[in-house]
Order: C-alpha cells, then structure tokens, then sequence
C-alpha cells in the first residue's frame, strides 16, 4: 500500500537568526500586498538582567493543522485541506467573512480588505508540487527550516526529528487542532523562556 | 551547460550574484519570456551561501522595478537642492562632466577634483583609476569608518585580511565573533559555518555590546563589554594565554617576529649593522639558545640550528664596542599584557574578571579557533592598538592561515595593486592629497570636507560621486552638506535620488546589479564570479563600470584603452589566464585553492616574511609597534568631565538585516520589517528617565543630536546606548516617513576633528551621550 504523503515543516530555534529573510523570500514568491504577512519572526527576550540574558526568535506561519478549527467554520468550504496536509484557501469561494480569522488560534490567517478574502501561508504548494521546497526554506539563512513528508522516515525532516526528538514540540497542541509544524527548542540561551511553551 | 538555463517556456535561469552587500551571494535570477525578472533566490552552486540568501537579496525584483529609481540623466535647473531637473541625453552628461574636469585640471590643479564612492563593491580599483587618471586619487569614501583601518592595520601586520571570509568557521573548534555581526550583514561566507557549528556543538563566543545580537543567546561565553574597550579585553586575553603558557611557542619562534632583539628603551630593532662591519641594514636580529650568542634573524627558511630566545633582557656589543642594553620584542608584549590583569580588564570594560579568564582559555586552548571581527572594532578612536592587538591573538595562538582559524584569502593583497589603480598622473599628487593620518591609504574624507570648506590649502571645485551618500555616512552631516554646498560643479551616480543626489547639478542612473554586468571579487573568499546581467538596463540606466571607463578614456585614452566592459574585465582577470567571456560561460572560477600555511612557502606578505608581533612597518614610520591597550578618546575613562554630562556610550551603526546601510527604506517589503529608526536603552535606565517604549528621544553627545523612537531593551548595559544609521528615505506606498534635515541622523552625534592618531577612525561606536524625551 502506498504510504500517504504529510508534508510538514520543522523549524529549529536554536538556529533562527532572525533576519527575515524567510519573510521576503515569501512575500515575493506569493505577491503577498504590503501589510499583509504570511510568516513572520518574532523576537523573545532578552529576557533577565544584562548580561545574564535569554533569548530566540520565533517565527510563526500557519500551522497546517491535521484537524484546523478554520476548515470548521467556513460556511463557504474555501478553507480545505490537501491529501498531502497542506490547508489552502480556495479563493473563488472565499469571500472573506473573516470567521476563520477568528477561529484559528495561532493568528495566521489576515483578511485582505482590498481583496475582500483572506490569505495565509500556503507552503507554497505550487513549488511543492514540483518537487520543490517552500521559499521560506529555501532561503532560510540559518538553515532552521526543515521541509519534507513525516511519513517517510528516510526523509530529511524525519531524521533531523529523529536526532533532536528530545527538544521538540507544537504549540498549543491541548487545544486540539493537531498543528504540523514542528519546533525544536534552543539548546542555549533560551530554557527559562522556553518553560511556558512547552507544559 | 553553461551559466544560463533556458526553459521550455521561452523564459531563463541566470546564474549571477547578488550586489546587496560585499559578499556578493550566488544567486539565481529567474526570467520570463517576456524578459522581465520575476524571481530571485540563492544558488545551491555557490560553496559559499549554498542557497541562502538574506531578505535583501530576496528583494532583488522590488528594487530593480521600483518607481523612485533614477531613470534617465538630469541636470539641474532650479536652484540648488529645490528639485527641479530637466533630462538630458547621456551624450550632454558625459560632455558636460568631461569639460567641467578639464577646465577645473587645466585651471585648478587636478586636485581640485574630488572622485567619490561609497561602499565601493566592486568598484574600488577603478574609482580610484579614474582618480589617478584625473591626477590626484582623493577617492572621498568611507574607508575611515568601514575597511581602512582593518586593511592598513591588518596588511602592514600580518599581510593578510583575515577576519570576514578568512575566518574558516567550518573548521574551527571555537567561533569567535566579536564586534561582528557577519551572520546578518554578510551571511554569505559566515552562515555555513555557524549553521554546521550549531549540529557539531561547536564553542562558540560573542563579544559584543548587544546582547540582541543574533548568536548572543547561543554563545558559551556572551561578552557584553563597554563599546571601546576591546583592546583592554585583548590584551587580556593575551595576559592569560602568556601567563598559562597557552600559546604556541614554536610558531611563535618560527614565524612570528616576537623573538627579535629590541632596544630596551626606544623599542627600536636591532639591526645586524649595528653589530659587526659586515652585517646588513635591513637584517633583525635574534639571540640564540644554541650559540648563546646573537644571529640574524633568519628569513621565512628557518635554520634548523636556530633556536630564538623569546623572553628576556640581554646585553649585547655593537660595532663600536658599547653596550647595548636589548630585550625580546616578546618580553615587551608580555610585560605591556602583564599590565592588563583579568581584573583590571574586568574594571575597564565592566565585565567580570572569570568571563575573560574562561573564554581566554576558550580561545586559546582549542585546536583551531576562528575570529570573526568587524566594524565594532574599527569604529573606534583607537582602532589601529585594537586591531592589531586582536591579530596579534591569532599569531601568538597560532590560528593564523590554517584550517579552522583565520585563513589567508589572498585577494586582498591584489585588490588595490597599481596595475589596476593606476598610477597618479600628477608628479606631485602624493603630497596633494589630503591626509594627515599616517595609515590612512586615501584623503581623509573629513580633511577633503575641511579643504572643501575653506579652500586650504587648495581649492576643491567638483565632486563626483558613484554610488555614494556622504550625507548619511560622514560625522557631522551638516557641515558636510556644507562642504559640498561649497563647490562649483557636483555629479552623483546613483539608483534614488539621496540626500546628496539632491544637491548635484548632475545626476546619473546606476543600473542595479540584475541589470550590468561585474565581476564579482570582493569577499569573494577564494573564487570570482561572473556576476552578470539578468535584464538589460532597464529606461537609460547605465553601469557603474561603464560610466567610469567611458569618462577615463575621455579624460586619458592610454590609462583606458578598453572599449567595453568586457575588455576592462579581461585586464582584471589577466592573472587569472581566464577571460571575462569563459569566466560567464563557467560562472564560477576558484582563483586559490584550498590550502592551509600558505606561508610556507614564501613566508608572510610583510617586510620580513613574518607575521609581525613587533610591525617593522609601524616602526619605520614612528607608530607603537606592538598591541596595547588604548582608551578611545572620548570615554568616561579619558574625559570625565565631559562624562559628567554625557554619561552614557552610544554605539552608532546597529545593522538591520534587511537595509544596507542608507539604503532602501523606501522599499515597503524592507521598509514593514523596520519602519523606523530605534533607540535601544536598557529597561531599568529609561524607567530611570521616564522614557517609555515608542517614546520619541534626543539622543544628544557634545558634538550634535537625533532624534528616535524609544526600543526598551534588557540586552544592553544601562550605560549603552545602541542606535542605527542610515535613515532618511520616505517609503510613500507604505505612508512612512522620510527623515529630512538629518532628524535622524546617526552622525550628528559623532565628530569630525577627533579620529585614531593613525587609521584616522572617528568614535562612530564609543562617544559620550546623553538622552532624553523629546
């Protein structure tokens, strides 16, 4: 039996450096308008008293999750999900209510008000169609993005998951969407701030 | 295959490189059949970024297209700086600019011309070709404030720049960044490195004010010293790797000039002369273990019977008979380190005294170790004592030129050879230029200001400038405004009009890197590039490279020979035995291979094939030959009073990665990930002062004041300031502001008479201010 394809993305913190360049690279690739972010990278911290400080950066996108609360609560069934994982917005069907915006609980989705519908990271399914990888990954210049089908345990995320499974973690799995994106905790510099995420 | 994929769908896939920074990263430029760029990223071919590449680069398509680019030559018609152009044909820009320079020369003196850039990347030998075609190389850059200091000091040193893409971070056991921030600024070679460090545990050690530094919270050992005083921390370094004996003795010996024999009181070398009839004027000399006697020093081949004291006092009988009271250059580094205890150190630059222990430890007990260093050590008044003080860790611990610590990129030493600058066309250009800093390589470009302002000791009629904004870089803005107010005749090149495009009487489009063809050198690491046009120039922009071949071979036909770009590019490339033509078919081409102790063979590139501990060439023109430890000239420590008033440290220059200097706030894909200039103040300091977050704040020295928006932060000391450079270019499609009158401008702060006695590097990162509400 064919085995079913779940693309999933992994970002490892302890080697974002921050520079956005995940940001560009996406907002390029997708057009997205100015105001409106796809990704973006936080900063964390510092956090204590100089020069004994944490810190990381924490860039966030959509989740992609395995059970989305948007798909949910789109009365026009734009919100779906692919055979490979993947949540994209059908934008023929959108008309940009914004209920989804509401629902999801990680903030990734914006309502384009000049568009009247409402966009997101998209994993740039288009290039992963292909055979390519995600922009964001691509250009990433820490090398903290990994890319790749977590039902395939020969796969690069599979095994970078296998190395560092001690540090790994989702966020807000307790509310139940069953978020794909992976992170794996700083293995430096971060551990008190790193106590609130991780229960 | 060759260095351009064509699809199936008419489009292609140029293989190039980015010219957002020095570093140049491989990219791929992806066309459309129409012609137009549509997408630009990294080339996984390109040993160096691998891929990568930083937002800058990424934003490659929304600065080529953007509406506020200069298009079309336009001579000014209004007064000056009120706006009003008129297009003209680049047939009347080039005669005009040509006639202007032939009639100042012929009236003037062609020092009465002034050749300006900015960053140079690229351009830098024949910016200053076109000077020395004209006459006199004033070449007005910011080379005192961005790779002077480091190229002078660091050549004249050890005869290499090692510390960007020298550092082989791949390789090394420790990472040392340290008043370098590469990894935004210039990922291209630094970020491999740090990622690959990261899987392989590697150490790694961040000395650097901000602790918001990108690496800072990963760092086994976070050094947040007081901006300026990194030559006490090295010297430190230096005092426990001597005193644990943990440096490496035999390179030491072997290679290094540590053991010569100097006089005990002036320091000055023992010269073989000096000691017998027959004995040579430029021979040093050392005392041998084996002899027990003195010998010469030897050259790069070591007598294997040759075994150099390094410590110690010793009396020796010159020619005439008289004593001579010497010592080892070593025993004067060790005593000037012995001075610099951990605990002084720790005083000095407000650190505790176990944190310079244990990374000097760190540093020197690893196998290899690689430093990466930059502007935070070189934008201070006492760069050259840092500066060489840092590579003199890299040569007593060994770590020079072999795999892991700083490597030997051999570009540099050809960058600037005359048989691409040129010579001066002037006899006397030497003593025309203006200078008085005795390791600065141009005029200084504050002496060109103050020669601009009062027409001593010579009049100055007409700037031409190529991709430069001395408005944004130069200390005190406005009296350079000023300055250049003062001329009779300005031309600038550039892609926007900047500050100081606006007072031009000519202005010039430069086409962007995706639309001219360069090679890409600099930073290059041990390849060149064919960084090569994806579109063509877009309305009736031109190439840097063109314009200045084609006025050189107006003004001197025989120094520029060259029809086209590509001939000038073979003349660079000649060495190479490859032609700029095969150098595109292949893109990539590896000038130097990779190979550790390339010394051995022909020993260092300094007069005496060592890496010079004690710098012969620092000695010969009166300057302190070793490292020690200098207070910058305005710090709390060497002006108290002023302190009194102004008691906090500013760092001027913090980096963004997604700017590049002055450039591109008016992208608004840059522009959104940092909207406006910031003040970073530690929380508890700003409580202290009632400054909130996003409060607007004078950041004020003795010297002048700007004004920006509070960042609260813990990741600073509270008596550090951080603020950046760089800003005053409105983004109107994102209704963000521009920073007209230099509001906002860094520099006002920073002066213009006080610089390091010898780089002539001003206080841009260790002045004195104070801040507060606005």
């Amino acid at each position: 039996m064919k085995r079913k394809i779940r693309y999933t993305l992994l970002i490892d913190l302890d080697k974002c450096v921050g520079c956005m360049s995940c940001t560009i690279a996406c907002k390029n690739e997708n057009n997205v308008d100015p105001g409106i972010f796809w990704n973006r990278v936080y900063k964390v911290g510092p956090e204590g008293q100089f020069p004994n400080l944490d810190m990381f950066y924490f860039p966030k996108q959509c989740m992609h999750c395995n059970d989305p609360l948007c798909i949910k609560v789109c009365p026009t069934k734009a919100t779906y999900k692919t055979e490979e994982g993947i949540v994209l917005v059908d934008h023929d069907k959108c008309y940009g209510c914004g209920y989804c915006t509401w629902a999801c609980p990680y903030g990734a989705r914006t309502k384009n008000e000049k568009k009247g519908m409402v966009e997101k990271c998209i994993l740039c399914a288009h290039l992963v169609e292909r055979g390519e990888k995600p922009a964001c990954v691509v250009s990433c210049v820490g090398n903290c993005r990994v890319f790749g089908d977590i039902n395939d345990p020969t796969s690069e995320i599979s095994i970078y998951l296998a190395e560092h499974s001690d540090s790994a973690f989702q966020i807000h799995p307790e509310i139940g969407t069953k978020p794909s994106v992976i992170y794996l905790k700083p293995r430096k510099g971060a551990a008190k701030l790193c106590q609130s995420n991780t229960r | 295959m060759g260095s351009i994929i064509h699809k199936p769908d008419g489009g292609k896939i140029i293989k190039t490189n980015c010219f957002e920074c020095h570093a140049k990263c491989g990219a791929l430029c992806h066309v459309d059949s129409k012609g137009r760029l549509v997408k630009v990223e990294g080339n996984p071919e390109d040993p160096r970024n691998e891929g990568r590449m930083c937002p800058k680069g990424r934003a490659a398509i929304n600065i080529l297209y953007h509406p506020d680019r200069l298009n079309y030559p336009m001579k000014r018609v209004g007064a000056r700086g009120e706006g009003k152009w008129e297009r003209i044909t680049w047939d009347e820009a080039m005669d005009t600019i040509y006639t202007k320079i032939m009639e100042y020369r012929d009236q003037f003196g062609p020092e009465s011309i002034v050749n300006a850039q900015g960053t140079g990347r690229g351009t830098n030998q024949w910016n200053q070709r076109l000077g020395n075609t004209i006459g006199v190389n004033h070449w007005l850059a910011p080379g005192h404030i961005c790779l002077a200091p480091i190229l002078v000091t660091s050549l004249s040193t050890i005869g290499m720049v090692t510390n960007w893409e020298g550092a082989d971070l791949d390789r090394s056991e420790v990472q040392v960044f340290w008043g370098s921030n590469q990894i935004w600024t210039e990922q291209t070679y630094t970020s491999g490195g740090v990622n690959r460090g990261r899987d392989r545990n590697v150490k790694l050690i961040v000395i650097d004010p901000n602790f918001e530094h990108p690496l800072a919270a990963r760092a086994d050992h976070f050094i947040g010293l007081r901006p300026g005083s990194d030559s006490a921390l090295a010297m430190a370094w230096i005092h426990v790797i001597i005193e644990e004996n943990l440096y490496d003795e035999s390179f030491c010996k072997r290679w290094t000039t540590a053991p010569i024999l100097i006089d005990s009181e002036t320091l000055n070398p023992i010269t073989e002369d000096k000691l017998k009839a027959t004995g040579k004027k430029d021979t040093l000399v050392v005392w041998d273990r084996n002899t027990q006697g003195v010998q010469p020093m030897d050259d790069h081949h070591l007598k294997p019977e040759l075994d150099p004291e390094l410590n110690g006092y010793f009396e020796i009988v010159d020619l005439n008979g008289e004593i001579l009271k010497v010592k080892t250059a070593w025993q004067e580094l060790r005593e000037r380190a012995a001075k610099m205890t951990p605990e002084k150190a720790a005083r000095l630059c407000w650190l505790e005294p176990k944190q310079i222990y244990d990374s000097a430890r760190m540093y020197a007990k690893a196998k290899s170790a690689a430093i990466s260093y930059f502007q935070g050590l070189e934008e201070h008044t006492n760069s050259m004592h840092t500066i060489h003080a840092v590579n003199t860790l890299m040569m007593i611990t060994g770590n020079l030129d072999v795999f892991g610590g700083n490597m030997w990129p051999m570009f540099w030493n050809h960058m600037l050879s005359d048989r691409l600058t040129g010579r001066p066309t002037d006899p006397k250009a030497a003593e025309k230029k203006s200078n008085p800093f005795k390791l600065y390589v141009a005029s200084h470009p504050q002496q060109v200001f103050e020669t601009m302002l009062t027409g001593k000791p010579y009049p100055i009629k007409m700037y031409l400038g190529i991709a430069g904004n001395p408005l944004s870089w130069s200390e005190q803005p406005e009296n350079t405004k000023k300055a250049l107010l003062n001329l009779d005749f300005i031309v600038v090149m550039d892609y926007f009009l900047s500050p100081t495009a606006q007072l031009a009487d000519i202005v010039l489009p430069s086409a962007h890197w995706t639309e001219r063809d360069y090679i890409a050198d600099e930073q290059c690491g041990r390849w060149y590039f064919a960084q090569q046009k994806a579109v063509d120039p877009l309305y009736e922009r031109r190439s840097d490279v063109t314009f200045i071949r084609e006025l050189g071979h107006k003004i001197n036909p025989e120094m520029w020979p060259w029809q086209t770009d590509e001939e000038l590019f073979d003349f660079q490339l000649e060495p190479e035995g490859v032609t700029y033509k095969e150098l595109k078919d292949k893109w990539i081409h590896e000038h130097t291979p990779d190979v550790e102790k390339k010394y051995e063979a022909n020993g260092f590139a300094t007069p005496t094939k060592k890496a010079e501990i004690y710098s012969t060439v620092f000695q010969s023109i009166g300057i302190d030959p070793l490292a020690d430890y200098e207070e910058p000239l305005e710090s709390p420590y060497s002006e108290p009073e002023i302190a009194k008033d102004y008691p906090y440290i500013l760092v001027t220059g913090r980096r963004y990665p997604n700017y590049y200097h002055s450039q591109y706030r008016g992208i608004p894909y840059l522009r959104e990930l940092a909207p406006e200039p910031r003040v970073m103040i530690n929380e508890g300091l700003a409580e202290e002062l009632g400054i909130k977050e996003f409060d607007n704040v004078w950041i004020e020295s003795p010297h002048g004041k700007c004004m920006m928006k509070a960042q609260l932060t813990n990741g600073l000391h509270p008596r550090v300031i951080s603020i950046p450079h760089g800003w005053w270019q409105g983004c109107p499609e994102l209704g963000l502001p521009d920073y007209p009158d230099f509001i906002a401008n860094a520099n006002n702060c920073i002066t213009h008479k006080k610089h390091d006695k010898n780089t002539g590097s001003p206080g841009s990162r260790s002045s004195l201010c104070q801040i507060y509400k606005a």
